[in-house]
């Protein structure tokens, strides 16, 4: 399914639910974007290695990608598990870009 | 996000409609105990909008809403949400309610959600997974078992690639 036929989707969705985008709704939200700290990714990483790194120590795992298999599978406690999905998945994603 | 009466959304409109959909979802959520967290993060001039909030509901689900969107000067990939993650853990009932994006393969290439967007849903010892796409296995894997601690997965691809919007999320555990 191309973009543009999921955006069709999601026009329906959102048509439904009575959302409406109004001009006094933008300037909140623009507001609150220009109110928004800017942060460097590279610090978000090391800062995300750090504590994926802690986690290997504490479970006796070797990398980081075990880790995340495993904490896909819920291996570890709810708040544990997703803290390594944003995590270890931010971390992928910056490094790819 | 997207388009609507043939006009893409941009960030702004995406950031208005998100808004608007807790807001319209407020009656879930324990008063008191809500956080929500906005960063803009910058890396080799590309930069996006991580919008993380997490509560507690009435009916006794902990919740978390994680997502980043594009920030660009060029339509349709300003406000394109490019990773999203909703999390309902229910204590009381050994019950949990996973969405994500798509996440790393190298540790385990054989399961076939980890590259798509999918939902998982724990339920005491059942594992669903449902994932956001078809199902790319080759045919000769197309009818692998996968197990979760050694009870069966019950997986379904749902044959689109439709993104879950928070919304619908929303709608489905304010009935749990």
């Amino acid at each position: 399914m191309q973009y543009g036929d999921i955006m069709t989707e999601a026009r329906k969705i959102m048509s439904a639910q009575k959302i409406e985008i109004t001009e006094e709704g933008r300037k909140a939200a623009l507001a609150k974007f220009m109110a928004t700290p800017v942060t460097p990714v590279e610090g978000v990483i090391a800062e995300y290695t750090r504590v994926l790194d802690s986690y290997c120590t504490k479970f006796n795992i070797k990398t980081h990608e075990e880790l995340m298999s495993r904490a896909d599978e819920l291996e570890f406690d709810s708040a544990i598990s997703n803290d390594i999905l944003d995590k270890y998945s931010f971390i992928q994603r910056n490094k790819i870009q | 996000m997207g388009k609507k009466h043939g006009v893409w959304f941009d960030l702004i409109d995406h950031i208005s409609i998100h808004d608007q959909v807790i807001e319209q979802n407020k009656w879930l959520i324990k008063s008191g105990q809500d956080e929500y967290n906005y960063q803009r993060l910058k890396k080799d001039g590309i930069e996006r909008l991580k919008q993380d909030i997490v509560f507690e509901t009435h009916n006794g689900c902990q919740v978390e809403i994680s997502k980043e969107t594009l920030i660009s000067n060029h339509n349709p990939h300003n406000g394109m949400t490019t990773y999203f993650r909703y999390n309902c853990l229910i204590p009381k009932k050994n019950y949990h309610l996973r969405y994500h994006a798509a996440h790393g393969t190298m540790y385990n290439p054989n399961a076939p959600w980890h590259d798509k967007p999918h939902r998982h849903e724990f339920d005491g010892k059942t594992q669903k997974i449902d994932v956001y796409s078809h199902d790319h296995r080759p045919t000769a894997d197309q009818k692998k078992t996968y197990t979760w601690k050694s009870f069966p997965v019950i997986l379904t691809f749902l044959n689109h690639e439709d993104w879950p919007f928070v919304s619908e999320f929303l709608d489905e555990i304010s009935v749990k």
